[in-house]
């Protein structure tokens, strides 16, 4: 490791990868109350489970953005971080507000935790994924400020580069967006408006900042090619992303009320949404392909071509299939947009955090690589959970349209529950695939505890 | 290496490139005239191609004739057997479609990179039968 403070991700990705499976724990229940939907009622109502997989998603990746960023920045800026003990002291911070969070919404009524934590006083819960109490939100905006203001004294203290600098106006956009957290207007148009600048900006906007800074400097340390080559693909890169993201969030007002140019501006601007995805797959494979060293660690070499191409077919490929306005039409809100958004948060998002973790967590354990035997297991872990994933995302497809078919576009259209039933044994088949997902987890869990010769890894490639 | 080999391999790298785009380009955003551009490309350049802009040039004509076959040809099938009015066939049609596409586009990915480096590639599966 070149600078000691890169340490303090360590925890931050130990924490990730706890809540992570945490998350796919709730979504197996989820699953399986599709099916049977007595299952751990009253216990864990399918409201309960859903807000819990959803949020725990969130608050992981965050963890595991603020560790990448922390691993990532002193290396980038030539120097130590500004503050480790700040560091620290927001994660515990961040790692019990984010505890009892939960904790609240399996424990008490959701309306009974409204009232224990004040929402009254500045009302912002009961919107999808924003369902974390005011004081919460307070104290996420905290610690996204004490990150922010951590990670900007570093690189502004030390080397500028372009991999830092994009990946600091993503993490900027991420907390600025998240203030709009806080506006709760009385008419529900307007609410709709402006929670989609929290969620759609985010990711498919700020995010993918990160995403490709994150993807850039793990590809710059494994394949060794010159740094200014990598610095352009990024600059178009994200240049795309911004270009196609900003008013692709027009794709989410064709039915809330908004004027009806929106789903020009919308279909539009979106279908050109997949181009930066599919730039980052070519940008990946053309590194890998031109590297000037093989690197020992070929399981994080592994997840950083996997994050491409599994970004490119979640956000790519399935956004576009139910972008255009006219198909939209009948496919909105159905399980075609679950597959999409289950496909395109792990290519995109889980797989980079998982990228950065397998470059990093060696480094931070005194090893450039980890040993053979473990990279064998991650790499099984990679393609059980991928593979999985892959399955999830058809089974809920092959729902989805059947879904829209019956439900919507027959002329003899038939009830929600009753095509609910038609269409159960998707639901079951995707539960099963969930099950062999949550096992390449446990694998992925156990490689980092494999032992092995890793001296033999270093010298082999030397 | 003398001028004229380092100018020989530029061209060949360039209309390399040229094919493995416009393979791309026919499945992303103009199916029929991305591959008719393709066709024109082959046929003027084709003599003039050798060991590398030949085997891409050779692939992705080849591969996107294939590739225009299982997509128009097995879906016409699908819905000549499934019909129209039934959400089974748009069902196995949508899964088909996307298969198939998005498998294509990142071989396509691939073999561009390849193309980009100056290396030969060979599409797997249904590559085997055109000059590698």
């Amino acid at each position: 490791m070149q600078y000691q403070s890169q340490s303090v991700a360590k925890p931050y990705f130990i924490a990730a990868i706890g809540l992570f499976i945490g998350q796919i724990l709730f979504g197996l229940v989820m699953g399986l109350q599709y099916v049977m939907g007595d299952f751990l009622f009253p216990e864990i109502p399918f409201n309960v489970a859903r807000m819990v997989h959803t949020n725990l998603l969130i608050v992981w990746l965050l963890f595991g953005f603020m560790g990448s960023a922390y691993f990532l920045v002193p290396e980038e800026s030539e120097r130590e971080l500004f503050s480790p003990k700040l560091a620290l002291l927001l994660f515990w911070i961040f790692l019990i507000a984010g505890a009892l969070t939960i904790l609240g919404y399996l424990l008490v009524p959701y309306a009974t935790l409204a009232d224990l934590t004040g929402n009254e006083l500045l009302p912002t819960m009961g919107r999808e994924f924003l369902e974390q109490p005011t004081i919460t939100k307070i104290g996420i905006v905290i610690v996204a400020l004490g990150f922010l203001f951590n990670i900007g004294m570093t690189i502004l203290g030390g080397r500028k580069t372009v991999v830092n600098l994009v990946l600091l106006t993503g993490l900027l956009g991420l907390a600025v967006f998240f203030l709009f957290s806080f506006y709760n207007p009385v008419n529900v148009v307007d609410d709709k408006f402006y929670w989609w600048w929290v969620v759609h900006l985010w990711v498919e906007g700020v995010w993918e900042l990160i995403l490709g800074a994150i993807l850039a400097f793990v590809l710059i340390k494994v394949t060794g090619v010159d740094r200014e080559v990598i610095e352009k693909w990024l600059y178009v890169i994200i240049a795309m992303s911004l270009i196609t993201g900003i008013i692709g969030t027009g794709h989410h007002y064709y039915w809330i009320g908004t004027p009806e140019y929106w789903q020009w501006w919308g279909s539009i601007f979106s279908a050109m949404e997949p181009i930066p995805f599919f730039m980052m797959t070519i940008f990946a494979f053309n590194m890998v392909n031109r590297r000037r060293r093989d690197h020992p660690n070929k399981a994080a070499v592994l997840w950083a071509l996997g994050t491409a191409v599994m970004a490119f077919l979640g956000a790519g490929v399935w956004g576009f299939m139910h972008t255009l306005a006219p198909v939209n039409y009948y496919t909105h809100g159905t399980q075609i947009t679950a597959a999409h958004g289950h496909m395109a948060f792990y290519g995109a998002y889980v797989m980079i955090v998982l990228t950065m973790i397998s470059y990093a967590m060696p480094i931070m354990r005194g090893q450039k690589a980890a040993n053979m035997r473990a990279q064998v297991m991650e790499m099984w872990s990679f393609w059980l959970m991928t593979v999985s994933m892959v399955f999830i995302t058809l089974f809920l497809t092959g729902a989805g349209v059947l879904q829209t078919y019956l439900q919507r576009y027959t002329d003899d259209p038939l009830p929600f529950m009753v095509v609910q039933d038609k269409i159960e044994i998707f639901y079951w088949l995707r539960e099963i695939a969930g099950v062999v997902f949550i096992i390449g987890l446990v694998l992925y869990v156990i490689s980092f505890f494999v032992k092995g010769n890793e001296a033999k890894v270093v010298a082999d490639t030397a | 290496m003398p001028l004229w080999d380092k100018d020989m391999n530029e061209s060949e790298k360039s209309l390399a490139i040229t094919a493995e785009a416009l393979f791309l380009f026919n499945l992303l955003l103009a199916p029929g005239l991305g591959f008719i551009a393709l066709l024109m490309v082959y046929a003027l350049k084709k003599s003039q191609a050798n060991n590398l802009a030949a085997n891409h040039l050779s692939q992705t004509v080849g591969v996107s004739l294939i590739g225009g076959v299982l997509i128009v040809c097995v879906i016409a099938l699908i819905f000549l057997l499934g019909g129209f009015d039934s959400g089974y066939t748009w069902m196995v049609v949508v899964l088909y479609f996307t298969f198939i596409h998005s498998s294509l586009i990142l071989m396509g990915v691939i073999g561009l990179v390849k193309a980009l480096n100056g290396e030969h590639f060979r599409y797997p599966l249904i590559g085997k039968p055109f000059r590698a």
